[in-house]
Parts: C-alpha cells; sequence; structure tokens
C-alpha cells in the first residue's frame, strides 16, 4: 500500500517536473527574435554605429547555442564598426544578423584593432542556412549599403566586403562585382579571421574547406540534447497523461535513451557503421538495444518492457539520425531526401509500436 | 547530382573557389568534379559559374526542411 502510494507521488512529482520544465522554456522562448520583424527606423539609420560585445551578450551566445534548433536572437541590420572612432578605410566584414555569429567574430576580432561589420538581414538565421534559402543573397547586401552614402562606406572608387565562404550559395560573385564593389572570399570560421586579417593584401580563402571533425561534433552535442529532451519530455508528458485511462506507470527512466542517443551519436558519428544519417541511428539503437536485452538476461526488466524500451530505442535513434542532419555540415539534399522517404515511415512505425505494446502490455515503472 | 560541362567551361576557377567541400579542382584548365561524395548540393558553384556550365540539384540536406518544404509544400525556412 505504501509502496503503491509512494509511487503514484514519484510519478505526479515527475509530471509537475517535467511540466515546469516546458513551461519555463516557453516563458524563455517569448524573449527571442519574432521570425519576420521589420527593423523600425532609426535617426541614425544612415550612420554607422558602435559595436561591442557587452556582458548581456554572453547569456544570449550561450542560450543561441543552446536551443539552436528555434530561432533565437538577431542583431538589427546595418553598418557597425569596432573601436572608439568609426573609420571608412577599415575592412568590411559581412554577416547574418544571427546573434551567435556575430558574437563569435566580435570575440575572434576582439584584440585586432578597429573593423566594420555589415549585418545583413537575414531573419535571425546564420550564414550558411540563410544563404542556402535565399536570405544572405546579393539583394540583402545592397539593401543594407544602399542606407549609407557612398563616401561613408570608402574612402576609395570600391567598396571592399569580406564575405564568409559559406555564404556563396545564395551570393553571386560576378554580380557584387558589376556594383562596383570588390568582394573577397574569407575564411569559412571566425576563429580563422585573425590570420586572415593579418596578411595584407586580403586573399581569397579558396582552399578554405568545412570540417566536421570531433569539436565540431562536441559543438552540436548540447543543442541536440535539447532539442531531444524537449520532444521526448512531451512525448513522456502525453504517455503519462494517458496514464489515467489506460492505468498503465510509464517509466520516467525512459528518457535516458534519447539524451544516451544524442550524445553517443554526434561523439561516435564516423565510428557508427552505415552511410546514411537515419541508418547510422539504427546501429546505434540496435546497440543499445542489446544492452537493454543484457538487462533483461540479467533479470532486471521483463519481457514486455523489453519489447517497448526497444521500440522506443530504435524509433528515437532514427529520429535523431534525421533530425542530426540538419546538425551537420556534409548533409547532401538528394541523399537526405530518400533517407526520408526510407526511414521515416518506419520511425513512424516503431513510434507506433511503442504505443502498441504500452496499451496491450503494462509497462512497470 | 552535380554535373560540368565542360564544353561551356572557360576555366575562370571561381567554382574552386567558393566550394565548401573541395568538390572541384581544375584540370586543363577546366574544371572537373573530383570528390563527389563530399558534395552537399548547396549550388555555391551553380551560382558563380558565369558561364553555366555546372547544373546542381540545389536543396538544403535538412530533414525538417526537407518534411516543411518538399513533403508538407509549406514555405519558409525549417526554424
Amino acid at each position: 500500500m505504501k509502496a503503491a502510494k509512494g509511487s503514484k507521488r514519484q510519478s505526479r512529482v515527475q509530471l509537475i517536473l517535467i511540466i515546469v520544465f516546458l513551461v519555463l522554456l516557453q516563458l524563455l522562448r517569448l524573449t527571442y527574435y519574432r521570425k519576420g520583424t521589420s527593423w523600425q527606423a532609426l535617426e541614425d539609420q544612415s550612420r554607422p554605429l558602435p559595436i561591442g560585445l557587452k556582458w548581456y551578450d554572453f547569456i544570449l551566445a550561450f542560450i543561441c547555442w543552446m536551443d539552436s534548433f528555434v530561432r533565437t536572437y538577431a542583431k538589427r541590420p546595418g553598418l557597425y564598426y569596432t573601436g572608439k572612432q568609426y573609420d571608412s578605410s577599415t575592412p568590411i566584414l559581412v554577416t547574418s544578423n544571427y546573434h551567435l555569429t556575430i558574437f563569435s567574430i566580435l570575440w575572434h576580432i576582439r584584440k585586432l584593432g578597429s573593423f566594420r561589420l555589415l549585418i545583413i538581414d537575414t531573419d535571425g538565421i546564420n550564414v550558411w542556412c540563410a544563404a542556402g534559402k535565399g536570405q544572405f543573397s546579393n539583394q540583402q547586401i545592397l539593401a543594407v549599403l544602399k542606407r549609407y552614402k557612398h563616401d561613408v562606406l570608402t574612402g576609395q572608387g570600391k567598396i571592399t566586403l569580406i564575405l564568409p565562404k559559406l555564404s556563396f550559395s545564395g551570393v553571386i560573385l560576378q554580380d557584387l562585382k558589376k556594383e562596383k564593389i570588390n568582394p573577397i572570399i574569407g575564411p569559412i570560421y571566425a576563429k580563422d579571421l585573425p590570420t586572415f586579417l593579418s596578411v595584407l593584401p586580403y586573399k581569397d580563402q579558396d582552399s578554405d574547406c568545412v570540417d566536421f571533425n570531433l569539436a565540431t561534433r562536441v559543438f552540436t552535442c548540447l543543442p541536440g540534447l535539447l532539442q531531444v529532451l524537449t520532444i521526448h519530455l512531451k512525448l513522456l508528458l502525453v504517455f503519462m497523461l494517458l496514464n489515467k485511462t489506460l492505468a498503465v506507470e510509464i517509466p520516467f527512466g525512459l528518457v535516458s535513451i534519447p539524451l544516451i542517443i544524442a550524445t553517443l551519436y554526434p561523439l561516435l558519428f564516423p565510428f557508427i557503421p552505415g552511410t546514411q544519417f537515419a541508418s547510422k541511428g539504427v546501429w546505434l539503437g540496435a546497440f543499445i538495444s542489446a544492452g537493454l536485452v543484457a538487462l533483461f538476461g540479467l533479470g532486471y526488466i521483463s519481457n514486455s518492457q523489453l519489447l517497448f524500451s526497444i521500440f522506443y530505442t530504435l524509433a528515437a535513434s532514427i529520429f535523431f539520425g534525421l533530425s542530426y542532419t540538419g546538425n551537420s555540415a556534409i548533409s547532401n539534399y538528394s541523399k537526405v531526401k530518400k533517407e526520408v522517404v526510407r526511414f521515416f515511415p518506419v520511425e513512424v512505425l516503431f513510434y507506433t509500436l511503442c504505443l502498441v505494446t504500452l496499451i496491450y502490455k503494462e509497462v512497470w515503472l | 547530382m552535380i554535373e560540368i560541362d565542360q564544353t561551356k567551361c572557360i576555366g575562370c576557377i571561381v567554382c574552386t573557389k567558393v566550394c565548401p567541400h573541395q568538390v572541384l579542382a581544375m584540370k586543363n584548365h577546366k574544371a572537373e568534379i573530383i570528390n563527389p561524395d563530399k558534395c552537399i548540393e548547396c549550388d555555391a558553384c551553380g551560382l558563380n559559374c558565369s558561364s553555366n556550365a555546372i547544373k546542381v540539384t540545389k536543396g538544403t540536406g535538412c530533414f525538417w526542411l526537407i518534411v516543411k518544404q518538399d513533403i508538407l509544400k509549406r514555405p519558409g525556412s525549417c526554424c
């Protein structure tokens, strides 16, 4: 009797914790940038503004990183300058108005002296994603430039713009040259800006290449964890509310499975068998399922719990594999599309089998 | 999918400069695909090719965007 009461109390606490977490996250997201915001005209819209890192930029950058699957914070488009005074002879670095990108640039050039930043309106999206969707293009660049008089932009004939290398799926070099602009292909990563800017004259970074190494993958771990946690907590909430009608206990510990997947997948990515993101998810799910079978063999879980957990693991691992295509720097559009067609129905099937198992058999807490 | 029509290629090397994965290289003053498996179909090369020698199936390899645009047929970005 006492054990049953204790178990019910525990379930109630878990339910409350999930709801509180999700509500707090939603409240935080109310402070985020709104898609399609039209920036209000300022009196000094035609004058460059100073820019620098403030203490709250570090907090905003952390939130941007942590919740990067959601549009977070954006900066007002325009021409900005670092240092104490505006200098029209300093280089102009073009970038998106995604806060984390600007933070990264300002952080890496903080010791280099004065620079100018041309922040264009990419609707709060990073350079690469915006360029692919046509939101980092010649039109956006020219729209910001035309706000300023030519002698404000440059003391020479042409305006020299240093463009991020990942912007060229949206930016056309030849068309910029027709607008009396001297475009230079800058580095891919902000961390390479100090090296690039220290060598004059500035040269196109043609050999710069995207790197999907361990450091890059580790960087994607936290946002992946939060995304997975948020989605699976909502799923668990549904299952827990179903508890009222189905009289089954939902193991709160199940949320650890997608968290394990979200941690292991990026870290072990090159070593997981399979060439596709979703098939790597299946392999990782199978590996974790082998662990669950071992637990069953040792008597820790029943056969119905094992069945449910395996379906849940495989569904979550395929889901994470497909989601990771948005996180990776190497996802090919045609291949991912084929993966979605092939594996998304399989994922839905596994989640459905989870529900069937729940309804058909009681799952122990 | 990426294809180069070498009869149209003028050897300006812009495509090799803008590619983020070094998929292309110059050989005998013509652009050639050397790492096809690394191509992510971003179309930086095709967009910047002044002689229209490069054809790419342009797209973004993001699951959420593919579901939103190609399956649900809703415009806009993935996030």
